[in-house]
């Protein structure tokens, strides 16, 4: 699945063309400003020259020895330096300016030009007066211009940039606001138990989302339903099972209490009785891992030892058909959390796994240390190690030998150690047998 | 002692009430409607109810029952198995329960065993002057010696122990050996088994009030 992040979407969509715009916003100004400030100051240029040539004109005609004092020290201007003129009568330089001196023969053509002089970029302006043979040069640095156009784009680029921060600002917390609800039905989704199909509920629903909220709805709606259904199949279905059984081992012990007296009756009614039983078994297996498969395990505070202890004592009160040797090593007081009832399925089921499959005279250990390790151990042939990776699949009988079984016991008790987040480990045990190690979290 | 047992599968209930008239008479309908009418007309020392019925169902009947301030001790018959469906029987007012399949010993016993407490006896072996009787099994020794007696003797001597120094009519008797399964009463069956029973249990233990019935004294 392709992920996006719809907050930098809109981050991305707002920002950039913002940024593009004040971009070309600045630009434009640029080339607005470069031009306005060029036609003032060629303004002042001629302006300039004009007062110089009303100023001077009467002068340089009747006196030939002139000069103009601009140089007066106390009335200076960092700007002035770059600011210069020159005066020619009949092509005889009469005065100058101080900045004007390193300019030296260069003599700039009549009108506006731009010139480039000692390393320096120079506008400058000649004005010819052809009646009295004057001419009037003044000149100006580009410098000043680049400047002034300098400080009026940066007064303009800064705020710009101010402009365009806050703006993401505003629209990463905006966009964070706006998403709120979205994260918080996630959230309310990703904190639910697997179980929890109840509708969510939203008080204040954006209407771009609300479809989407109620589609969701439906499909838990629908979910629910077929969970329900399902579960209400298998009830169903244990009614169904468990009555014709009912009535096949009550009648079967209505007729061997009436019949037993012949031989040959009461063996044929012990082996209906235990195919009954079979069969009884394996659909109690099937319903409860049905069952567990659509309930939520309630986790609470479970006694293990407890647990143990009684499924031990269980186990050794049906040892009806041989001699078993139930060793137990308990450590008392080792709780855990989880559900009682299916704690107790998982444990039984690889109890009577290990007597099923024990040897002969079957040994079987049953050792809880009080770190939480349980360790179920019988003397039977164990397992293979291929065996060992597929006995936990459903319908997996490891044993060839014929023993009854419904080769679901294992698959169950690996769902329930699933639920509980344990796992069962299968060793060998030496030196024959199966060892089946659980690791407990104790509480 | 006569049971009622409320079962909608015939085969389960056929089976069942065959089981249970090893030790009681049993009456066996289908539905809580029937068992209503059952009720009505007869005196059940239990009554042996299934939960899933057609129409009203187990536990509605049970409901109805506690509510009408019955004493009548009863076991629920279920093929739920999950703690809550064993919750809810129980607090609904059974006073045991079983679930489907489930072994006719245990059936039996727990039977006695609700019958017993009902009539406030805690002792499941009954002990008087020379005899000792365990309804449960229906063990009864005489001087310590054992005593075989037929399904409908232990029936009648069931309901005359039970209602020790109390005068049992006749049919009384007879409502508590014969079902409805049964056929062909005769007038002087119950006569039939006492005799029996005098001749096993000696002379004197029975004890025939004219025109009224029998009792065993204390």
């Amino acid at each position: 699945m392709k992920q996006y992040s719809l907050r930098n979407r809109l981050i991305s969509w707002i920002g950039i063309p913002i940024i593009a715009a004040i971009i070309c916003a600045l630009i434009a100004s640029y080339i607005v400003t470069k031009h306005e400030i060029e036609e003032v100051y060629d303004a002042q240029l001629v302006h300039s020259a004009k007062v110089l040539l009303q100023l001077t004109e009467h002068e340089i005609t009747e006196d030939e020895d002139f000069r103009v004092g601009l140089e007066n020290e106390d009335l200076q201007h960092r700007y002035e330096r770059n600011i210069g003129f020159r005066i020619w009568h009949h092509n005889v330089l009469i005065t100058q300016s101080n900045n004007s001196m390193h300019f030296d023969k260069f003599e700039a053509p009549p009108g506006f030009s731009d010139q480039h002089v000692n390393h320096q970029d120079w506008r400058f302006f000649v004005y010819l007066s052809a009646e009295n043979g004057i001419k009037i040069e003044v000149s100006e640095r580009y410098e000043i211009r680049y400047e002034l156009i300098f400080e009026l784009l940066t007064s303009l680029i800064i705020p710009a940039f101010g402009l365009i921060l806050c703006i993401f600002i505003i629209v990463y917390f905006g966009a964070k606001q706006v998403l709120k609800p979205v994260v918080g039905i996630s959230d309310d989704v990703d904190s639910r138990n697997s179980g929890d199909l109840s509708p969510i509920i939203a008080n204040k629903l954006p209407q771009e989302i609300a479809p989407l909220i109620q589609a969701l709805n439906r499909l838990l709606k629908r979910i629910e339903d077929s969970f329900k259904r399902e579960r209400e199949f298998t009830d169903h279905a244990a009614h169904e099972l468990r009555t014709p059984l009912a009535a096949m081992k009550t009648q079967t012990q209505v007729l061997m209490k009436k019949y037993s007296n012949k031989k040959d009756n009461r063996a044929g009614l012990e082996n209906l009785s235990a195919s009954i039983d079979r069969a009884t078994h394996l659909v109690e297996q099937l319903l409860s891992l049905a069952r567990l498969q659509h309930e939520e395990l309630p986790k609470e505070r479970t006694d293990l030892s407890a647990c143990l202890r009684a499924l031990a004592a269980a186990a050794g009160s049906q040892k009806d058909q041989g001699n078993f040797d139930i060793q137990t090593d308990i450590a008392p007081d080792i709780y855990v959390m989880g559900d009682h009832d299916s704690i107790s399925i998982m444990l039984g089921n690889i109890i009577d796994n290990a007597l099923k499959y024990a040897s002969d005279k079957p040994v079987i250990n049953i050792t809880l240390s009080s770190d939480g390790l349980l360790n179920i151990i019988d003397n039977g042939p164990g397992l293979s190690d291929e065996d060992k990776s597929s006995v936990f699949n459903r319908f997996v009988r490891a044993d060839k030998s014929g023993k009854t079984g419904s080769g679901l016991g294992l698959s169950i008790a690996q769902w329930i150690a699933e639920a509980h987040n344990i796992q069962i480990k299968l060793h060998d045990n030496k030196p024959s047998g199966l060892n089946v190690e659980i690791l407990w979290r104790t509480i | 002692m006569r049971i009622l047992l409320v079962e909608d599968d015939t085969n389960l209930g056929k089976a069942t009430a065959e089981g249970l008239r090893e030790n009681y008479a049993v009456d066996w309908v289908p539905s809580s409607e029937d068992a209503e009418d059952a009720m009505a007309t007869n005196n059940y020392s239990a009554i042996i109810l299934d939960i899933n019925l057609p129409g009203a169902s187990g536990l509605d009947m049970l409901t109805t029952l506690r509510r009408k301030n019955n004493p009548i001790p009863v076991l629920l018959l279920t093929a739920r198995d999950s703690t809550h469906h064993k919750i809810e029987g129980l607090n609904t007012g059974a006073d045991d329960y079983l679930v489907k399949p489930f072994d006719l010993d245990e059936l039996l016993a727990r039977c006695a065993a609700l019958i017993r407490r009902a009539g406030g006896q805690t002792n499941p072996v009954i002990k008087h002057r020379n005899i000792t009787y365990e309804p449960a099994s229906g063990h009864l020794e005489l001087d310590g010696k054992s005593i075989v007696m037929s399904g409908r003797e232990r029936s009648v001597f069931n309901c005359l122990i039970h209602n020790i120094d109390r005068t049992v009519s006749k049919d009384k008797i007879i409502a508590n050996v014969y079902d409805w399964s049964s056929e062909n009463i005769e007038s002087n069956t119950i006569e039939v088994h006492i005799a029996s029973l005098r001749r096993k249990l000696g002379r004197d233990l029975i004890k025939t009030i004219r025109g009224v019935g029998y009792v065993i004294e204390k």
